[in-house]
């Protein structure tokens, strides 16, 4: 079965840190301006997800949740959640302030990987 | 594209302003240092370099400007219009006399080129504050005889203080887009700049402060991860304006259901700008403004909610018209910002110079054809760290990604249509509604297309115009409120109904 989401070693290295400090944690992307379409992490439950919201996996045991309506675009791309340094597009994300940014890279499935797609949880 | 950097006459580069080495918040009419004495690094995109620092605020400072907002209302929520009207226009005055230190300072911060911030962002400010000076001045309350012995006054009061989180992309301008209407309507303001553009704001506090009483405005520099929720939810907060993402904006609204208090949101778009066949019935004055029109998407390096980002043109005209577009596109003169004859600056932060990358390496794998230019482009000398992307458009279909996600780069995203149901149809499927354009030389077009399209501002035979005076936000996902527009001081307000009766006798229930 394909996965349809993968975090680099720094990603996994700074979640862990941030959960030192903020206890379990949660990631959604959604769209809009500045830091739209930004994976932006939160503390566990401490973002309203709209009803049939997507999680396309979990990192470090944390859900990784994306906006429905844009679910229909981005199913078929896989997600490697890395890490930038600097910040600049805004937000609540949690990261932030240690000076970092999480970044999504996109890579489309091939033909053989739709056929085996890891299944995906919706929220109710 | 040509690079200016190096061959630009030295006349034409605008002074780089001095900055102070750091910045602290503004409380109370105060330069206050943070409590915490923390401070965080601002950089410039126009070389990537640090250029100032500016506050790296907790929630003690923002308990102490939510404090001297409290306390300030009770004196600044009594103003008369007339006194509030005159300081506002002190502002503007001001503003203008410094117009060109506040256009190089924006510059420096935000990125953008010097002829925009000069031409756009610090007029268009300063016109703000003129027009909210204005209109309260002819504002009148309602007094409705109801019957005989029963009048309703209707009295318009402030709603306290209030909470403005600022974007990024104008600095300055969006912060007047909520600082006029707010201060005008008697509300006191705690304001958070984006920390990537911290310092613009702050460097027009220290021309304006004097002029507004102490605590009427503060600014609190920081992140939204450790301010956003405590700013919205303290209990002397009254009232939260955002411009941003959906999920930041929806977390505000969620923030704002604690103590009951109303949003309003800019969240931003992906505008059609839907051209008709007769936009090119003639070689003309008309069709080179559309030809401009179409190439607004570069404006402020696409970093605009409503950027004009998908341009749809009908397919009787497509092929003609898209390579006038082109070839205006590829005349776009990048270089250093500072220089009055740069057209297009550099992406406002680092992680945005990334996101858009990724978004132009997006297009190629979906397989948009990539019209004109698709790279990061690489400056020299003193600009080589800096964050500049190429004017890109890009030839696909509605259900690309690069059509549907906002990428707020200078990235144009081009389709064709069929017929005018085709038009409405591609231009409605988006999760937004900010923006749209419409360009015809047709009469019945000219009303009917627009009346179609799901958004909240049509430009029609024009693009990004922003007068004071026309309402501007959003319809579905991007938002809720109309700034811009008097109508924005009814989010600042209650309405207070004073119900009286001058009758003598009971009702008779009792």
């Amino acid at each position: 079965m394909t996965s349809r989401l993968d975090a680099t070693d720094k990603a996994i290295a700074l979640i862990r840190q941030l959960k030192e400090t903020h206890g379990p944690l949660m990631f959604y992307q959604a769209g809009g301006c500045c830091e739209g379409t930004q994976p932006q992490c939160f503390e566990k439950g401490g973002f309203y997800l709209r009803m049939n919201d997507v999680c396309i996996g979990t990192v470090e045991a944390c859900d990784f949740w994306v906006d429905k309506d844009l679910f229909e675009y981005w199913k078929h791309a896989h997600f490697t959640l890395d890490v930038l340094d600097g910040f600049g597009v805004g937000g609540f994300s949690l990261e932030t302030p240690l000076g970092k940014t999480f970044k999504v890279h996109y890579r489309l499935f091939t033909d053989e990987e739709l056929k085996d797609l890891a299944p995906v949880k919706t929220a109710e | 594209m040509s690079t200016a950097t190096v061959d630009a006459p030295a006349s034409t580069l605008v002074k780089r302003p001095s900055f102070k080495e750091r910045y602290d918040n503004y409380i109370n009419g105060q330069w206050t240092a943070p409590v915490q004495g923390k401070y965080f690094d601002n950089i410039s995109p126009t070389d990537g370099k640090v250029f100032t620092q500016v506050a790296h605020s907790t929630k003690e400072d923002l308990e102490l400007a939510v404090n001297a907002a409290d306390k300030a209302f009770k004196t600044w929520g009594k103003t008369s219009s007339t006194e509030r009207s005159i300081i506002l226009n002190r502002i503007a005055d001001i503003m203008e006399q410094n117009l060109e230190y506040l256009a190089a300072v924006e510059t420096i911060d935000n990125g953008k080129a010097i002829r925009e911030t000069s031409a756009a962002d610090i007029p268009l400010a300063i016109d703000h504050f003129r027009y909210f000076a204005g209109v309260i001045r002819a504002e009148e309350g309602s007094h409705n005889e109801l019957d005989e012995y029963t009048v309703s006054l209707i009295v318009e009061e402030p709603v306290g203080v209030v909470a403005q989180i600022i974007p990024w992309n104008f600095p300055i301008l969006m912060a007047v887009w909520k600082l006029a209407p707010a201060l005008a309507a008697g509300c006191t303001v705690v304001l958070k700049p984006a920390e990537s553009t911290p310092t613009s704001i702050l460097v027009l506090m220290e021309l304006v402060g004097h002029l507004i009483p102490p605590g009427v405005v503060n600014v609190v520099n920081g992140f939204g991860a450790e301010l956003g929720r405590a700013l919205v939810t303290n209990p002397k907060v009254k009232k939260a304006a955002f411009t941003g993402s959906t999920a930041t904006g929806r977390l505000v609204m969620q923030y704002a259901t604690e103590n009951i208090i109303p949003v309003t949101l800019e969240l931003g778009g992906k505008s059609p700008n839907v051209f008709f066949p007769s936009v090119m019935d003639a070689d003309d004055a008309f069709l080179d403004k559309a030809i401009e029109g179409a190439v607004l998407f570069a404006l402020n390096q696409g970093e605009i909610c409503t950027c004009p980002s998908r341009l749809l043109v009908h397919e009787a005209i497509a092929d003609r018209f898209v390579e006038k577009v082109v070839e205006r596109t590829e005349a776009i003169r990048m270089g250093d910002p500072l220089d009055t004859t740069t057209m297009m600056g550099a992406q406002a932060s680092r992680i945005q110079f990334e996101k858009i990358s990724t978004y132009l390496k997006l297009g190629k794998e979906e397989g948009a054809e990539v019209l004109t230019g698709g790279e990061p482009q690489q400056m020299d000398g003193a600009l080589a760290e800096g964050f500049y992307i190429q004017p890109t458009i890009f030839k696909g279909h509605n259900k690309m990604r690069i059509f549907q996600e906002e990428i707020f780069g200078p990235v144009l995203a081009f389709t064709t249509f069929k017929d005018t149901d085709d038009a409405v149809a591609i231009a409605n499927d988006t999760l937004y509604g900010l923006g749209a354009g419409v360009w015809t030389r047709d009469a019945h077009e000219i009303y009917q297309v627009p009346r179609a399209i799901q958004a909240g501002r049509i430009w029609i035979n024009q693009y990004h115009a922003y007068p004071a005076g026309a309402p501007f936000g959003g319809y579905k996902q991007s938002g809720i409120g109309r700034e811009n527009h008097k109508m924005m001081l009814s989010h600042y307000r209650q309405s207070k109904n004073m119900l009286i009766s001058y009758n003598k006798n009971k009702l008779g229930f009792f």
